[in-house]
Protein backbone atom coordinates (compact mmCIF):
# COMPACT_ATOMS: atom_id res chain seq x y z
CA UNK A 1 0.00 0.00 0.00
CA UNK A 2 1.53 3.30 -0.81
CA UNK A 3 1.77 6.01 1.60
CA UNK A 4 -1.15 8.69 2.45
CA UNK A 5 -0.17 11.62 0.49
CA UNK A 6 -3.49 13.46 1.06
CA UNK A 7 -7.04 13.25 2.60
CA UNK A 8 -9.92 14.79 1.67
CA UNK A 9 -7.61 17.12 -0.41
CA UNK A 10 -5.36 18.20 2.65
CA UNK A 11 -1.67 16.99 2.10
CA UNK A 12 -0.39 14.85 4.91
CA UNK A 13 2.26 17.30 5.75
CA UNK A 14 -0.58 19.96 6.41
CA UNK A 15 -2.63 17.68 8.52
CA UNK A 16 -2.71 18.86 12.26
CA UNK A 17 -5.70 16.78 13.82
CA UNK A 18 -8.15 13.90 12.30
CA UNK A 19 -11.57 13.97 14.48
CA UNK A 20 -9.91 16.93 16.42
CA UNK A 21 -6.97 14.28 17.97
CA UNK A 22 -3.74 15.92 17.41
CA UNK A 23 -1.90 14.37 14.69
CA UNK A 24 0.34 13.62 17.66
CA UNK A 25 -1.52 12.39 19.78
CA UNK A 26 -3.16 9.27 17.54
CA UNK A 27 -2.37 5.66 18.70
CA UNK A 28 -4.38 3.96 16.47
CA UNK A 29 -5.69 3.92 12.76
CA UNK A 30 -8.45 1.38 11.76
CA UNK A 31 -6.34 -1.36 13.76
CA UNK A 32 -3.07 0.16 13.41
CA UNK A 33 -0.80 0.76 15.71
CA UNK A 34 0.73 4.16 15.76
CA UNK A 35 4.16 4.44 17.59
CA UNK A 36 4.54 6.80 20.31
CA UNK A 37 5.70 10.08 18.65
CA UNK A 38 3.02 10.10 16.25
CA UNK A 39 2.99 9.72 12.53
CA UNK A 40 4.97 12.23 11.48
CA UNK A 41 7.96 11.87 13.61
CA UNK A 42 8.13 8.24 12.45
CA UNK A 43 8.13 8.50 8.94
CA UNK A 44 10.92 10.64 9.43
CA UNK A 45 13.41 8.74 11.43
CA UNK A 46 16.60 7.94 10.18
CA UNK A 47 18.50 6.74 13.10
CA UNK A 48 17.47 4.79 15.89
CA UNK A 49 19.86 3.77 18.17
CA UNK A 50 17.97 2.57 21.13
CA UNK A 51 21.37 1.41 23.47
CA UNK A 52 18.87 -0.73 25.07
CA UNK A 53 21.11 -4.01 24.46
CA UNK A 54 22.40 -4.52 27.95
CA UNK A 55 25.74 -5.70 26.70
CA UNK A 56 28.38 -5.54 24.30
CA UNK A 57 30.04 -3.19 21.92
CA UNK A 58 27.26 -2.50 19.70
CA UNK A 59 24.41 -0.35 19.60
CA UNK A 60 21.35 -1.79 16.74
CA UNK A 61 20.02 0.78 14.50
CA UNK A 62 16.13 0.12 14.44
CA UNK A 63 16.10 1.93 11.13
CA UNK A 64 16.16 -1.00 8.71
CA UNK A 65 19.30 -0.35 7.08
CA UNK A 66 20.60 2.43 8.92
CA UNK A 67 24.27 1.53 10.61
CA UNK A 68 24.93 0.51 14.25
CA UNK A 69 26.94 2.23 16.79
CA UNK A 70 30.19 0.85 18.27
CA UNK A 71 30.26 1.35 21.97
CA UNK A 72 34.34 2.36 23.37
CA UNK A 73 34.50 1.26 26.87
CA UNK A 74 30.87 2.05 28.02
CA UNK A 75 29.18 -0.03 30.60
CA UNK A 76 25.50 -1.10 30.43
CA UNK A 77 23.17 -0.73 33.52
CA UNK A 78 20.37 -3.49 33.50
CA UNK A 79 18.68 -0.86 36.07
CA UNK A 80 18.39 2.36 33.69
CA UNK A 81 14.85 2.92 35.40
CA UNK A 82 13.90 5.21 32.69
CA UNK A 83 11.21 2.88 31.74
CA UNK A 84 10.40 -0.19 34.03
CA UNK A 85 12.90 -2.87 31.98
CA UNK A 86 15.42 -0.94 29.67
CA UNK A 87 18.71 -1.33 29.89
CA UNK A 88 20.91 1.99 28.98
CA UNK A 89 24.26 3.32 28.36
CA UNK A 90 26.62 4.65 30.99
CA UNK A 91 29.21 7.15 29.69
CA UNK A 92 31.53 7.57 32.50
CA UNK A 93 33.22 11.01 31.70
CA UNK A 94 36.43 9.78 31.69
CA UNK A 95 36.87 7.25 29.19
CA UNK A 96 33.41 6.22 27.27
CA UNK A 97 32.03 7.04 23.86
CA UNK A 98 29.83 5.86 21.37
CA UNK A 99 30.81 6.04 17.48
CA UNK A 100 29.45 5.15 13.78
CA UNK A 101 31.23 6.54 11.08
CA UNK A 102 29.13 9.05 8.76
CA UNK A 103 31.72 9.91 6.14
CA UNK A 104 29.51 8.17 3.53
CA UNK A 105 26.08 7.99 5.12
CA UNK A 106 24.11 9.00 2.37
CA UNK A 107 20.95 9.18 4.60
CA UNK A 108 21.22 12.43 7.42
CA UNK A 109 25.07 13.44 6.77
CA UNK A 110 25.78 13.86 3.59
CA UNK A 111 28.55 12.63 0.86
CA UNK A 112 32.14 14.45 1.07
CA UNK A 113 32.11 17.47 -1.33
CA UNK A 114 28.84 18.49 -0.76
CA UNK A 115 27.01 20.58 2.00
CA UNK A 116 28.04 17.58 4.20
CA UNK A 117 24.43 17.75 6.48
CA UNK A 118 21.10 18.90 6.01
CA UNK A 119 19.34 21.62 6.75
CA UNK A 120 16.90 20.42 8.87
CA UNK A 121 17.13 17.57 10.67
CA UNK A 122 16.42 16.57 14.56
CA UNK A 123 18.23 14.59 17.33
CA UNK A 124 16.40 13.50 19.87
CA UNK A 125 17.23 11.41 23.12
CA UNK A 126 17.06 10.60 26.76
CA UNK A 127 19.94 11.46 29.67
CA UNK A 128 20.57 11.31 32.54
CA UNK A 129 23.75 12.93 34.45
CA UNK A 130 25.71 10.82 36.48
CA UNK A 131 27.66 12.95 38.05
CA UNK A 132 28.40 16.82 38.18
CA UNK A 133 28.91 17.47 34.84
CA UNK A 134 32.40 19.80 33.43
CA UNK A 135 31.81 22.69 31.14
CA UNK A 136 32.39 21.12 27.28
CA UNK A 137 31.64 17.81 28.35
CA UNK A 138 29.77 16.92 25.02
CA UNK A 139 26.59 14.53 24.19
CA UNK A 140 27.13 14.35 20.72
CA UNK A 141 29.18 16.13 18.13
CA UNK A 142 29.59 15.62 14.17
CA UNK A 143 32.51 17.50 13.23
CA UNK A 144 36.03 18.00 11.53
CA UNK A 145 37.23 20.63 13.84
CA UNK A 146 38.66 20.74 17.22
CA UNK A 147 37.12 23.89 17.93
CA UNK A 148 33.55 22.93 16.91
CA UNK A 149 33.59 25.41 14.04
CA UNK A 150 31.82 23.19 11.51
CA UNK A 151 29.30 20.75 12.11
CA UNK A 152 26.81 20.70 15.19
CA UNK A 153 26.73 18.78 18.39
CA UNK A 154 25.19 18.94 21.98
CA UNK A 155 27.91 20.20 25.30
CA UNK A 156 27.40 21.17 28.45
CA UNK A 157 28.82 24.67 29.81
CA UNK A 158 28.85 25.92 33.57
CA UNK A 159 28.11 30.00 33.55
CA UNK A 160 31.82 31.41 33.16
CA UNK A 161 33.96 31.73 30.48
CA UNK A 162 34.34 34.61 27.76
CA UNK A 163 33.15 33.32 24.64
CA UNK A 164 31.25 36.51 23.89
CA UNK A 165 28.51 34.74 21.70
CA UNK A 166 27.21 32.89 24.85
CA UNK A 167 25.62 34.12 27.77
CA UNK A 168 27.10 33.17 31.28
CA UNK A 169 24.58 30.54 32.12
CA UNK A 170 24.69 26.99 33.23
CA UNK A 171 23.17 24.80 30.59
CA UNK A 172 22.61 22.06 28.07
CA UNK A 173 24.06 23.64 24.62
CA UNK A 174 22.97 22.55 20.85
CA UNK A 175 24.94 24.51 18.51
CA UNK A 176 26.27 24.65 14.61
CA UNK A 177 28.46 26.28 13.32
CA UNK A 178 29.09 26.80 9.21
CA UNK A 179 32.79 27.20 8.20
CA UNK A 180 36.44 26.95 9.62
CA UNK A 181 36.50 31.00 10.01
CA UNK A 182 38.23 31.60 13.48
CA UNK A 183 37.51 32.78 15.51
CA UNK A 184 33.81 31.48 15.37
CA UNK A 185 31.48 34.09 15.75
CA UNK A 186 28.29 35.58 16.52
CA UNK A 187 27.53 34.79 12.32
CA UNK A 188 29.34 31.47 11.95
CA UNK A 189 28.36 29.72 15.48
CA UNK A 190 25.07 29.21 16.34
CA UNK A 191 23.29 28.44 19.38
CA UNK A 192 20.40 27.31 21.82
CA UNK A 193 21.06 26.68 25.17
CA UNK A 194 18.56 25.97 28.23
CA UNK A 195 19.43 25.10 31.45
CA UNK A 196 17.12 25.32 34.57
CA UNK A 197 16.46 21.18 34.52
CA UNK A 198 20.03 20.35 33.87
CA UNK A 199 21.35 22.21 37.10
CA UNK A 200 23.92 20.95 38.97
CA UNK A 201 22.88 17.88 41.01
CA UNK A 202 19.86 17.48 38.67
CA UNK A 203 18.65 13.86 39.21
CA UNK A 204 16.26 11.75 36.88
CA UNK A 205 16.10 11.44 33.27
CA UNK A 206 15.57 13.99 30.92
CA UNK A 207 14.13 14.55 27.32
CA UNK A 208 16.24 16.32 25.21
CA UNK A 209 15.82 17.19 21.57
CA UNK A 210 17.90 19.48 19.37
CA UNK A 211 16.19 20.47 16.18
CA UNK A 212 17.92 22.31 13.37
CA UNK A 213 15.26 24.41 10.83
CA UNK A 214 15.57 25.81 7.48
CA UNK A 215 14.86 28.87 8.43
CA UNK A 216 17.14 30.87 11.25
CA UNK A 217 15.77 28.34 13.87
CA UNK A 218 17.90 26.67 15.67
CA UNK A 219 16.73 24.90 19.23
CA UNK A 220 17.29 23.06 21.78
CA UNK A 221 14.41 21.29 24.21
CA UNK A 222 14.47 19.85 27.58
CA UNK A 223 11.63 17.86 28.62
CA UNK A 224 9.39 19.31 25.64
CA UNK A 225 10.02 23.02 26.79
CA UNK A 226 11.93 25.24 24.38
CA UNK A 227 15.37 26.88 25.37
CA UNK A 228 16.64 30.31 24.21
CA UNK A 229 17.87 30.45 20.97
CA UNK A 230 20.85 32.75 20.31
CA UNK A 231 19.55 34.87 17.51
CA UNK A 232 22.41 37.21 16.62
CA UNK A 233 23.62 34.94 14.19
CA UNK A 234 21.55 35.01 11.14
CA UNK A 235 20.35 32.51 8.97
CA UNK A 236 21.09 28.83 9.67
CA UNK A 237 22.71 27.08 6.45
CA UNK A 238 23.32 23.58 6.09
CA UNK A 239 26.46 23.10 8.44
CA UNK A 240 29.64 22.70 7.00
CA UNK A 241 32.35 19.71 7.56
CA UNK A 242 35.11 21.44 4.68
CA UNK A 243 38.01 18.55 5.12
CA UNK A 244 37.43 16.46 2.19
CA UNK A 245 40.65 13.78 3.35
CA UNK A 246 39.25 12.65 7.02
CA UNK A 247 37.32 10.02 8.09
CA UNK A 248 34.28 11.87 10.25
CA UNK A 249 32.14 10.42 13.05
CA UNK A 250 28.93 11.08 15.12
CA UNK A 251 30.20 10.45 18.20
CA UNK A 252 27.62 10.37 21.41
CA UNK A 253 28.93 10.47 25.55
CA UNK A 254 32.45 12.80 23.88
CA UNK A 255 33.28 14.42 20.63
CA UNK A 256 35.53 12.63 18.40
CA UNK A 257 36.18 15.05 15.63
CA UNK A 258 37.76 13.70 12.12
CA UNK A 259 40.84 11.82 11.89
CA UNK A 260 43.29 14.13 11.57
CA UNK A 261 42.89 16.48 14.93
CA UNK A 262 45.36 15.15 17.42
CA UNK A 263 42.56 16.05 20.90
CA UNK A 264 40.46 12.95 19.57
CA UNK A 265 38.49 12.20 21.16
CA UNK A 266 38.30 14.61 24.00
CA UNK A 267 35.08 16.03 26.30
CA UNK A 268 33.59 12.68 27.79
CA UNK A 269 30.33 13.28 29.04
CA UNK A 270 29.27 11.44 32.66
CA UNK A 271 25.66 10.67 31.57
CA UNK A 272 23.47 7.66 30.66
CA UNK A 273 21.52 7.68 27.13
CA UNK A 274 18.57 5.73 25.98
CA UNK A 275 16.47 6.05 23.03
CA UNK A 276 18.60 8.08 20.78
CA UNK A 277 17.57 9.42 17.62
CA UNK A 278 17.76 11.35 13.89
CA UNK A 279 15.16 12.56 12.15
CA UNK A 280 15.26 13.70 8.81
CA UNK A 281 13.08 16.66 9.25
CA UNK A 282 12.55 19.74 11.54
CA UNK A 283 10.61 18.61 14.34
CA UNK A 284 7.77 20.69 15.88
CA UNK A 285 7.60 21.45 19.08
CA UNK A 286 4.13 19.88 19.37
CA UNK A 287 6.11 16.47 18.14
CA UNK A 288 8.87 17.00 20.53
CA UNK A 289 6.60 17.51 23.37
CA UNK A 290 4.97 14.08 21.86
CA UNK A 291 8.22 12.33 22.00
CA UNK A 292 8.96 14.07 25.32
CA UNK A 293 5.90 12.45 26.65
CA UNK A 294 6.56 8.93 25.90
CA UNK A 295 8.28 6.90 27.95
CA UNK A 296 8.09 3.47 25.79
CA UNK A 297 8.84 2.86 22.35
CA UNK A 298 7.42 0.06 20.57
CA UNK A 299 8.31 0.70 16.91
CA UNK A 300 9.96 -1.43 14.60
CA UNK B 1 35.01 0.40 37.91
CA UNK B 2 38.39 0.96 38.20
CA UNK B 3 41.00 3.06 36.70
CA UNK B 4 44.94 3.45 35.73
CA UNK B 5 46.98 5.76 34.34
CA UNK B 6 50.06 4.65 32.82
CA UNK B 7 53.28 5.94 31.51
CA UNK B 8 53.23 3.77 28.35
CA UNK B 9 50.98 2.05 26.00
CA UNK B 10 48.91 -0.77 27.76
CA UNK B 11 50.46 -4.11 27.03
CA UNK B 12 48.41 -6.80 25.48
CA UNK B 13 47.97 -8.60 28.82
CA UNK B 14 46.35 -5.41 30.91
CA UNK B 15 44.23 -4.80 27.60
CA UNK B 16 43.01 -8.07 28.28
CA UNK B 17 41.65 -7.09 31.61
CA UNK B 18 40.12 -3.83 30.37
CA UNK B 19 37.07 -2.45 29.01
CA UNK B 20 39.30 0.00 27.02
CA UNK B 21 41.45 3.11 27.06
CA UNK B 22 41.97 6.70 25.88
CA UNK B 23 45.16 8.01 25.40
CA UNK B 24 46.03 11.95 26.50
CA UNK B 25 46.34 14.62 23.95
CA UNK B 26 49.49 16.37 24.75
CA UNK B 27 51.63 13.68 26.94
CA UNK B 28 52.47 10.27 27.06
CA UNK B 29 49.54 8.92 29.00
CA UNK B 30 46.87 6.48 28.76
CA UNK B 31 43.68 5.93 31.11
CA UNK B 32 42.81 2.29 31.38
CA UNK B 33 39.19 1.46 32.94
CA UNK B 34 38.90 -1.38 34.07
CA UNK B 35 36.10 -3.28 36.10
CA UNK B 36 36.12 -3.75 39.65
CA UNK B 37 36.57 -7.60 39.09
CA UNK B 38 39.72 -7.11 36.92
CA UNK B 39 42.79 -8.50 37.80
CA UNK B 40 44.33 -5.25 38.73
CA UNK B 41 47.81 -6.66 39.45
CA UNK B 42 48.69 -6.24 36.01
CA UNK B 43 48.59 -1.93 36.83
CA UNK B 44 50.62 -0.01 38.74
CA UNK B 45 49.13 1.62 41.92
CA UNK B 46 46.02 1.57 43.62
CA UNK B 47 43.77 2.69 40.64
CA UNK B 48 41.58 5.95 40.61
CA UNK B 49 38.10 6.06 40.99
CA UNK B 50 35.39 7.39 38.36
CA UNK B 51 35.29 10.23 40.19
CA UNK B 52 38.98 10.45 40.40
CA UNK B 53 39.40 9.63 37.00
CA UNK B 54 36.85 12.22 35.52
CA UNK B 55 38.45 14.79 37.72
CA UNK B 56 41.98 13.77 36.58
CA UNK B 57 40.89 14.05 32.56
CA UNK B 58 38.14 16.96 33.01
CA UNK B 59 39.45 20.12 31.91
CA UNK B 60 42.74 19.08 31.30
CA UNK B 61 44.63 20.83 28.20
CA UNK B 62 46.77 16.66 28.07
CA UNK B 63 43.63 14.92 27.73
CA UNK B 64 41.77 17.55 25.97
CA UNK B 65 43.64 19.85 24.19
CA UNK B 66 42.49 23.51 24.29
CA UNK B 67 39.07 24.08 24.84
CA UNK B 68 36.65 25.32 21.82
CA UNK B 69 36.76 28.52 23.82
CA UNK B 70 40.45 29.29 24.10
CA UNK B 71 40.66 28.02 20.19
CA UNK B 72 38.38 30.38 19.36
CA UNK B 73 39.80 34.01 21.19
Amino acid sequence: MADIEAANGVAASSIEAINGVAKASIQTLSGFTVPSGGVTALADLEHWWRLDEGTGTSAANSVGGAPALTHVSVTHDANGNRTTSEDVVEYDGAAGLSIVNVTNDSNVLQPVGVSLMQAEMSITFWMRIDSNLSSWECIFTATDSGSWQDGLGCYFKTAGGAESDHPEITGLWFWTAQGEVPPATATNYLSSYAGAALAAGATGWHHVACVLGATSTIMIYIDGVAGTQITSGGSVLAPSMEDADCIRYLSVGASKVCTDHAANPAYYASVSLSDFRIYDKTLSAVEVAAIASTSTVDWP
Amino acid sequence: MKYFVLDNEPTSEQLSAALGYRKATSVEKWLVKTTDSADHSLFPGDGLTQAEARATVSGSTDWNGPTPEQLNE
